[in-house]
């Protein structure tokens, strides 16, 4: 089941906060929780919501004998059959494929290239499962005695599909003991809201505009060969805007679902397009991902001496190859590391002497070309976008479809623009100076709320509707 | 549920919230790079926000606002209550609504197709997945009011950006490189006549062995499939919409390339080549109404119509070539294209038909002595492929028509010229999104035609869509007509026409079928069934 959908917000969610707020103990409000996450898991995974299930006991008994045998060699024992399993799990799922297809260019060997379908979500939860036996073996939790609650760690279903990568040390106590305060409920829902207004009024236009400049993988990107170069630009530029309305909307409904169930999870965009480096932009996007790579593969002593840029590497390379199995999304992330790499040479302190809009300047251009790699999954059309760029591939600087294209959608655009910048967290900290502003600020985010569900839910009516396979004549 | 909230939660709520913006606020300021930060830093940090009950810069803030925050903490509680009672009550409501509300069902004409119905559970469909996404889709695709509901994505999605001279873009309209014809290509191309004399040596197959030989050939296996690689949604997605009011018009925007035109006209010619001098083949490549109608501005950024059918007759071999382009175009301020639908109107293709009777030297007769017949509030197609431009449903077209005064008799059979049965050659009760399906109903058919035209020639026309308005204008002009549709034969094109003692054949496929490569791959196959 996907969170933009209207069977989701009027059927599903309903009823699943009907189920819970109808008791006070946590306990059965757990099982409440478990029962909807794995039929919202099952919905879209029929099959694979047994792996899950499976899969978070395997994780939930290695994570048992980890800390019964900490600090002996069984408990690495333990440690390495957990890390074994998990990323053997995701290899198997998400990599086969394009490990296959890598040997066989690569050998000239014809093995047949497994087609094994990803189940949904499994790059977020074998992370999360990860980072909770590695917790476990340092010491830093303890592990979780009853199976329940840490099913419900594993597949509570706001982060279940789309992240936010959720540590267990954010949520262990909530798992026990939590309450939802009128705050939490209120604050939740608007976030919800939010979250569904950012993906489905802004994310879902963008989406079309950046299909209208680039078409798609499954047109082999075809309009990217005669598209203008201010064209190129605006588009990536679009995919950059694109992404993160639909990445952030997500993680928006996560965290506003959590908190309405009294889950505090943590934020996982901070507004990275205000970033002045690529450094920053990294510590401001998908936060719950980067922090990850940081905290369990960047320190993890490899490398010996060298590994202040071989482990930078790893992780690049790594962050990449979790997007997708594919070059693109390596090379993507590869490139990253080479900016974040520069501007440790050049250093923190000289970078920040940088005149802020040649900062902006920069990090806007790299951010922009690197979403252009992310989107092109051939390299034919990463080429042909390339030159498009620069106006390498003959075409016109602008022409009329352009500029219709642009026009057409000039109003989505700076509204994208605007809201990608912290301008709601402004105007909320500006309204807690003065009582009247505060009164206002609260009332006009109400009628917000109740336009945005509106407008969102309209939106969403039309999502049947595809003319396009049906007409015939 | 908002009962369960007490101050001392309020309170703790409210400091955590504060730490959090400051931490925020940190965060801005001074980062740190990932490599000089702690192993355990993202850990630490995760800690004192959910954790640690205060900090202490958190504390001079709370200070300040001590005398007020009482006052400010209750108000702060109230917006939160009517904030959560709104967002429930507006779900809520809605979701029982759906729930008790009469759902729609059935055909919805602007879209062409019927709604979705809630999918039978079975185990296989379970695990398969289709049970669960049926009931998503049921779900949405059933809301009461549905048709209604639906222009809000229209009405929104005008609202995103401003009209730039009138003109509406929607989907994947990129601009190509207008391609130059080859000149001297152009000047050794010979012109083929048609053959109209005696036509009496061609025998015509008999009837029996006729069916026999078809009846080896038959398949219907995959029909299914062929639909959907075939079907004219090639056009979806590629549409500029422009001017307002009565003269609002959707055209498709053309990409052909020469390469596809060449590989357009080899198949053509192979059909030459199959039938033999006994029998005249003629191309019609039919324009688009882009041809004719695309603003000023737009006419540059896609391929040139006029010269891509050029380019097909350059590459003609042996085959008369039937250009339409100057008499549509001279007549271009006429009603001859619809506005709203991605089809000519039967006044264009009465024109194009002129032009192809003049090539084959057949009887044809003036326009008035046809009996004129209308459709109106005709919103075709391209309300749907520009994503429900309102302007276009408001405007709707009038599908104006054309019955033939003299005698004729027409038999409908399947694609594998089978089962026939006779009927009607127009179908005026056509409505809505369908009009055009007004004469000859279908594509996937063969249509036989006796006329009382005594010339003695058979006419079979191969064609797509459009070929269809042509068939009215053709009943006084030859004894037999076979209609085909080159995208749904089951049966050997080639033999079909020898079997049936052709005299000629006739292409008339729109100009962008003529350039997509899967069309030409079909009728290339017609020819090997």
């Amino acid at each position: 089941m996907v969170f933009a959908d209207l069977f989701f917000i009027y059927f599903f969610l309903p009823l699943c906060l009907i189920f819970y707020f109808i008791t006070k103990k946590t306990g059965i409000r757990n099982c409440v929780l478990i029962v909807f996450s794995l039929v919202f898991y099952a919905w879209g995974e029929p099959v694979w919501v047994c792996l899950l299930v499976g899969y978070s006991l395997f994780n939930y008994l290695t994570g048992l004998l980890i800390e019964k045998f900490r600090g002996k060699g069984s408990g690495k024992a333990a440690l390495a059959l957990a890390l074994v399993v998990d990323i053997g799990v995701l290899g198997v799922f998400k990599y086969s494929g394009f490990v296959v297809e890598n040997i066989n260019a690569l050998l000239g060997t014809s093995i047949a290239i497994p087609n094994i379908a990803l189940p949904i979500g499994i790059s977020f939860y074998t992370f999360q499962t990860i980072s909770y036996s590695l917790d476990c073996y340092w010491g830093k939790i303890s592990a979780q005695k009853n199976f329940g609650k840490f099913l419900l760690y594993v597949s509570l279903f706001p982060k279940l599909v789309q992240g936010p990568i959720v540590r267990y040390s954010t949520v262990a106590e909530e798992l026990d003991c939590r309450k939802t305060t009128a705050k939490d409920l209120s604050d939740g829902l608007s976030r919800v809201i939010m979250g569904l207004g950012k993906k489905v009024i802004i994310a879902n236009n963008l989406n079309s505009v950046v299909t209208a400049c680039f078409g798609t993988v499954d047109n082999g990107y075809e309009a990217i060969n005669t598209l203008s170069v201010f064209g190129t630009w605006y588009g990536t530029v679009l995919v950059a805007l694109w992404y993160y309305f639909d990445f952030s909307g997500y993680s928006d409904i996560a965290i506003g679902l959590g908190r309405i169930f009294g889950f505090h999870f943590e934020e996982n965009f901070r507004y990275p397009f205000v970033s002045k480096s690529i450094t920053e932009f990294w510590q401001r996007w998908h936060i719950s991902l980067g922090s990850f790579f940081r905290d369990y593969l960047l320190y993890v002593p490899i490398f010996g001496k060298r590994r202040k840029y071989g482990g930078l590497f790893l992780v690049w390379f790594c962050t990449g190859l979790w997007h997708g199995a594919s070059w693109n999304f390596i090379i993507w992330g590869l490139y990253y590391g080479v900016f974040i790499c520069i501007e440790m040479w050049i250093g923190k302190k000289r970078m920040r002497k940088w005149p802020a809009v040649i900062s902006h300047i920069y990090s806007k251009i790299v951010i922009a070309v690197g979403f252009g790699i992310f989107y092109f999954e051939n390299f034919g059309a990463l080429g042909t976008f390339f030159k498009a760029l620069v106006g390498a591939n003959g075409n016109r600087l602008t022409d009329a479809v352009t500029e219709n294209l642009f026009m057409n959608n000039i109003f989505l655009f700076a509204a994208a623009v605007i809201f990608s910048c912290p301008v709601i967290p402004k105007i909320k900290e500006l309204a807690q100076k003065r009582a009247g502003a505060y009164y206002l600020a609260r009332t006009a985010g109400m009628v917000c709320n109740v336009a945005v569900l509106a407008i969102s839910s309209l939106l969403l009516l039309n999502n049947t509707n595809n003319p396009f396979l049906y007409f015939r004549f | 549920m908002a009962n369960d909230n007490k101050n001392p939660d309020l309170e703790m709520q409210d400091t955590l919230d504060r730490q959090e913006a400051v931490s925020e606020n940190n965060d801005g300021v001074s980062k740190d790079t990932p490599d000089k930060t702690n192993r355990w830093d993202g850990y630490h940090r995760t800690v004192e926000i959910t954790i640690t009950p205060k900090a202490p810069e958190a504390q001079p803030v709370e200070d300040n606002k001590d005398n007020k925050s009482d006052k400010k903490k209750i108000n702060e509680l109230k917006f939160n209550i009517v904030n959560s009672v709104v967002c429930l009550l507006l779900m809520f409501g809605v979701g029982a609504a759906l729930l008790i509300m009469h759902r729609e069902s059935g055909f919805i004409d602007s879209e062409n197709r019927n709604l979705a119905e809630f999918p039978d559970f079975s185990i296989s469909s379970y695990l398969s997945g289709e049970f669960a996404s049926g009931v998503t889709e049921y779900y949405t695709d059933t809301i009461p009011n549905r048709e209604n509901l639906k222009k809000f994505s229209s009405a929104f999605s005008d609202m995103l950006g401003i009209e730039l001279n009138d003109i509406r873009i929607t989907g994947d309209v990129a601009v190509v490189e207008q391609e130059e014809l080859d000149e001297d290509k152009r000047a050794t191309t010979t012109t083929v006549t048609a053959f109209t004399g005696s036509v009496t040596t061609i025998e015509p197959a008999s009837t029996t062995t006729t069916t026999t030989t078809i009846q080896a050939e038959t398949t219907t296996t995959t029909r299914e499939e062929q639909d959907v690689q075939l079907d004219d949604g090639e056009w979806a997605g590629n549409v500029v919409v422009a001017g307002s009011g009565e003269n609002v018009r959707a055209m498709s925007a053309f990409y052909g390339t020469f390469a596809n035109g060449e590989r357009y006209a080899q198949a053509i010619n192979s059909y030459k080549e199959f039938l033999g001098a006994g029998v005249n083949v003629y191309n019609m490549s039919i324009p688009l109404s882009s041809a004719f109608y695309m603003p000023e501005n737009l006419k540059d950024s896609f391929s040139d119509q006029e010269d891509c059918i050029e380019n097909i007759a350059m590459n003609l071999s042996g085959v008369i070539d039937c250009n339409v382009y100057d008499t549509l175009e001279s007549h271009a301020d006429e009603y001859i294209y619809s506005r709203t639908d991605h089809h000519w109107q039967p006044l264009g293709a009465y024109y194009a038909a002129q032009v192809f009777a003049e090539k084959a030297g057949v009887d044809f007769p003036e326009l008035d002595t046809y009996e004129r017949w209308e459709i109106e509030d005709f919103v075709g197609t391209m309300y749907a492929y520009s994503d429900y431009d309102e302007e276009l449903n408001e405007n709707p077209d009038t599908f104006i028509y054309y019955k033939p005064d003299n005698e004729y008799t027409v038999r409908y059979y399947d694609t594998a010229f089978q089962n026939g049965y006779e009927g009607s050659l127009f179908f005026d009760y056509a409505s809505g999104v369908s009009c055009y399906s007004a004469i000859l109903n279908r594509d996937d058919q063969i249509v036989e035609i006796t006329t009382d035209c005594e010339n003695g020639r058979t006419l079979v026309i191969m064609k797509d869509s459009y070929g269809n308005a042509l068939v009215p204008f053709l009943t006084n002009s030859f004894s037999k007509i076979y209609v085909c549709d080159f995208r749904y034969m089951d049966i050997n094109a080639g033999e079909f026409m020898q079997n049936v003692g052709a005299t000629d054949v006739l292409f008339s496929i729109s100009i962008s079928a003529c350039h997509t490569p899967s069309h030409i791959e079909a009728l290339g196959e017609d020819l090997t069934k």
